[in-house]
């Protein structure tokens, strides 16, 4: 009895949410210059059998540690997160679930042919915790509110040029030039917060009062213990999107999350471990992979080097490693190795037809005595000293080590914490660097991002060097288009050159594991393209939504 | 003017490492911002060079560091050491969330190794010689010689993991409902039992050692054995007599074991996941957030240097000898 009514409850869910987002995507295929989104009959028969059905749940609790106040200046931004607690309380134009960009508070727009401007239909009768009625007010002045206090996460707001209301619940956004990730990296990311709050206060980020906390979203903050490092969110009973199904949603600090799991302390928590995963699973308790995997293994090498500044000898080293051997040793799963054009294989932006670098010791070794690294009689190339710079990828780095002995050379490693790690990469003061970090899943622009060199962080690994005029002027190019499939087009030769050039050499994708009593709650699944801006994680509110339209 | 020495001398270490704790923590490659923007496996924010900027002039990282000195020497003067970069709050509220955490589980250790350590010790050295005192001796021998964190993860598996008596991890269960004080106070006692225990043990061993040879000695002088000739019963002997003269050089010890707990602290912290401030300082050294830093270092040298002061000043008090030496002294 209890199986199907959960199974019911689930179906309507997937129907809610398909039928909405299959709203949303019409906005991509546009015909006449402008198209509209709207709900369809579809999605409003859904809401109707959802309703009803929706089963409440008490309380969910995950696994998590302090990540700072969750209002948009405090949180902490190492980490996906102190954003995610964040977008519990406060909410975007647009969001995303599995079937990829949906309305959120705004509930349709429309986009003009070159691309500069968005027009926005807010939702109506949106209010804040407060009680205040939510407005286009508010959406103009949190956009101007952060270009004088930075958001504390992603989203490029230099790419607006003005913010403006057509009446209360009409905003127009004016481009500076036509920007494809618009939707799902700007608006998608960057939170509307409370005008009426927000235009007294000055020092946004030591700003500590309750009211900092005032969203329009599914959440409020009950509890919030920084020592510990717990959070208690309870729903908030009029949200505007539909029904909060977990009325309770704390965030609990475990130093062991399996024990936790298994002592029922929290009932989900993520782990990159695959051994885990089996443990877990014969246990009675479920896991989701995320998908696509969303984390990158790479190797940067330093343009510069005088040694590796040379393609032919980076290729060389791509050749000398068995990257599915260290990928299924590191991760214990199937291997998923790299693609040489960096794009994820199962991202839809992935390019089937990429020079791919297959472990081929005859070939590695026949370029580097081409290059006239000769070995000496012990088998060692003399004239090939390298450094492999790493802070948290150990494991992989030792492999790493053994495999380019075979080839002939000698590798040396060097362990770095986190802090010492970025400077060094900011001084360019490395051979190759091993990292691994996540954001290769979300929208392609991230391709431009790394290599454009206005990044400070290991994302770019100083791709500043990458001195093709060609890569840069494409990478533009894909920014600005609106067409899906000349976009696709561009992303592709983006991915032969770095094919060919090898700036990076992605490894291998490490897929994390959700792993969730199904007893508890069971509605987790995988954002398309990752939360935000490409998070493989499971905490998107919209899963724990009974969602309306 | 020897006391006037002695406070000379305090000044000059407090001084000493007020300028070594702005100094110490930039010695260490890499600053908040790069830890920011290092971000882990989960993932990093795409930092930009502009935002980078607007960090390090928000938390005043890019002026000189003399500049930055003066601030800091000014905030000792004030207690503001600014705003922690990693939580985004004031300094000394970050602290002060965390610091009663801390005083419970070394206030408790204090006290029970005190009490264990003496009274073992005592009752070793009314044992001595004998095969009880020496197999007490030794079994304590071997216990000091136990690491803390090790000996906290020996517990941590065998206790919270395998017999499931105690929670894994931190100072209470989270979000607990419960209709009466009580139950909450039990559950905070259930988790600081680990904790404090392991800190107990890893301390105990010195105090009684330092007793037992304490005890055999005065046992040994001629007084004890008059009061024994007397008729003194060996209760009283050891409780009036052996105990209180054996007890003069614990007084110090018992100080610098405190000094010694708090530093414990930060690993048992860590191994228990504790939300203490032991914990935060290791949080604060990866994160290099300076301030947070300079706020918990500046704290735990004035919490020794006070115990040590404490312990100057309690000493002649408690042993005549010692103030009639400082008395000649001054008169020569």
């Amino acid at each position: 009895m209890r199986t199907p009514s959960i199974m019911i409850a689930m179906l309507c869910l997937v129907m809610a949410v398909t039928a909405c987002s299959s709203g949303s995507s019409n906005t991509t295929d546009k015909k006449n210059g402008a198209v509209s989104t709207s709900s369809n009959d579809a999605a409003k028969k859904a809401e109707q059998a959802a309703e009803g059905t929706a089963k409440t749940v008490d309380m969910v609790r995950v696994a998590g540690s302090d990540v700072g106040y969750p209002s948009p200046f405090a949180f902490s931004p190492s980490g996906p997160f102190g954003y995610l607690r964040n977008s519990l309380i406060f909410d975007t134009l647009t969001w995303k679930d599995d079937s990829g960009v949906i309305p959120w508070l705004a509930k349709s727009w429309e986009i003009s042919t070159d691309g500069l401007t968005y027009t926005f239909k807010l939702e109506d009768g949106v209010k804040w915790h407060d009680g205040e009625a939510f407005t286009a007010d508010d959406v103009v002045f949190s956009f101007n509110y952060y270009k004088t206090y930075p958001f504390n996460w992603n989203g490029d707001i230099a790419q607006i040029k003005s913010v403006e209301k057509i009446d209360d619940l009409t905003v127009v956004f004016h481009m500076n030039n036509s920007y494809a990730p618009m939707l799902s990296d700007l608006v998608g990311i960057v939170p509307i917060i409370p005008q009426h709050i927000w235009e007294q206060v000055t020092n946004p980020i030591e700003y500590r009062d309750e009211k900092a906390l005032v969203g329009t979203g599914p959440y409020q903050l009950a509890e919030y213990d920084a020592a510990a490092g717990q959070y208690l969110f309870k729903a908030n009973e009029n949200f505007f999107k539909g029904q909060v199904i977990v009325k309770e949603l704390a965030f609990v600090s475990a130093s062991d999350k399996l024990l936790a799991l298994q002592n029922g302390e929290i009932d989900a928590a993520y782990t990159t471990n695959y051994g885990d995963v089996q443990t877990m699973v014969d246990g009675g308790y479920k896991s989701i992979k995320s998908e696509p995997a969303g984390s990158i293994v790479r190797l940067s090498f330093n343009l510069e080097h005088p040694q590796l500044s040379d393609k032919r000898l980076r290729q060389a080293l791509a050749y000398a490693m068995d990257r599915a051997e260290i990928s299924s040793k590191v991760s214990g799963a199937e291997p998923m190795v790299g693609n040489a054009g960096v794009v994820p294989t199962d991202s839809p932006w992935y390019n089937k037809n990429v020079k791919q670098y297959e472990y081929n010791l005859q070939e590695s070794e026949r370029i580097l005595d081409e290059l006239g690294y000769v070995k000496n009689e012990k088998g060692i190339r003399d004239g090939l000293k390298l450094s492999l710079m790493t802070s948290s990828n150990k494991q992989d780095s030792i492999m790493i080590q053994e495999m380019l002995k075979k080839a002939g050379i000698e590798l040396n490693l060097v362990h770095l914490d986190s802090a010492a790690f970025t400077v060094a990469l900011g001084e360019n003061k490395y051979d190759m660097v091993l990292s691994g970090h996540v954001g290769a899943s979300g929208d392609p622009d991230f391709l431009r991002l790394w290599f454009s060199g206005k990044a400070s962080n290991m994302w770019s690994a100083r791709g500043k060097s990458l001195d093709l005029e060609q890569f840069h002027e494409i990478a533009n190019l894909q920014m600005k288009e609106m067409d899906e499939t000349k976009r696709h087009e561009y992303i592709n030769q983006l991915q032969d050159i770095l094919a060919e050039e090898l700036p990076t050499l992605a490894l291998y994708h490490r897929p994390f594991y959700h792993i969730h009593n199904p007893k508890v709650f069971d509605y987790w699944k995988n954002t398309y393209g990752g939360i935000a801006d490409g998070m493989p994680l499971w905490e998107n509110k919209v899963f724990l939504i009974d969602v309306k339209q | 003017m020897s006391n006037n020495n002695k406070y000379w001398s305090y000044f000059l270490v407090l001084l000493f490492v007020i300028i070594l704790n702005f100094w110490l923590p930039r010695f260490l490659p890499g600053g908040p911002v790069e830890y920011i923007a290092g971000g882990g496996e989960e993932g990093a924010v795409f930092l930009t060079e502009a935002q980078k900027a607007a960090m390090l002039e928000y938390y005043n990282l890019n002026d000189s560091l003399g500049e930055q000195f003066v601030k800091y020497v000014k905030g000792i003067f004030t207690f503001d050491f600014g705003l922690s970069i990693s939580h985004k709050a004031p300094v000394f509220d970050v602290i002060m969330e965390r610091l009663p955490w801390t005083l419970l589980i070394v206030g408790l250790a204090t006290l029970f190794s005190i009490v264990i350590g003496l009274l073992l010790g005592l009752y070793s050295a009314w044992r001595h010689p004998s095969r009880v005192d020496r197999s007490l001796f030794l079994s304590m021998l071997c216990l000091s010689s136990i690491p803390e964190f090790l000996l906290g993860m020996i517990l941590l598996i065998t206790c919270a993991v395998k017999l499931k008596w105690f929670p894994l991890s931190g100072a209470k269960t989270a979000f607990l409902r419960s209709d009466g004080w009580l139950a909450s106070v039990l559950d905070i006692a259930n988790h600081a039992v680990l904790p404090a225990l392991t800190l107990t043990i890893g301390s105990v061993a010195s105090l009684y050692l330092l007793m037992r040879n304490e005890s055999i000695r005065v046992k040994q002088e001629s007084f004890i054995e008059f009061s024994s000739a007397k008729g003194i019963g060996p209760r009283a002997i050891v409780m009036k007599h052996i105990a209180r003269n054996a007890a003069l050089p614990l007084v110090t010890l018992i100080i610098i074991r405190m000094s010694g707990l708090l530093a414990g602290s930060i690993l048992v912290e860590t191994v228990f996941a504790y939300p203490g401030v032991g914990k935060l300082l290791q949080e604060a050294i990866l994160g290099r957030d300076y301030p947070l830093l300079h706020g918990l270092f500046l704290l735990m040298t004035l919490f020794v240097l006070l115990l040590n002061l404490f312990a100057d000043l309690i000493y002649p008090r408690l042993d005549p000898r010692i103030r009639h030496d400082v008395n000649r002294g001054e008169v020569a």
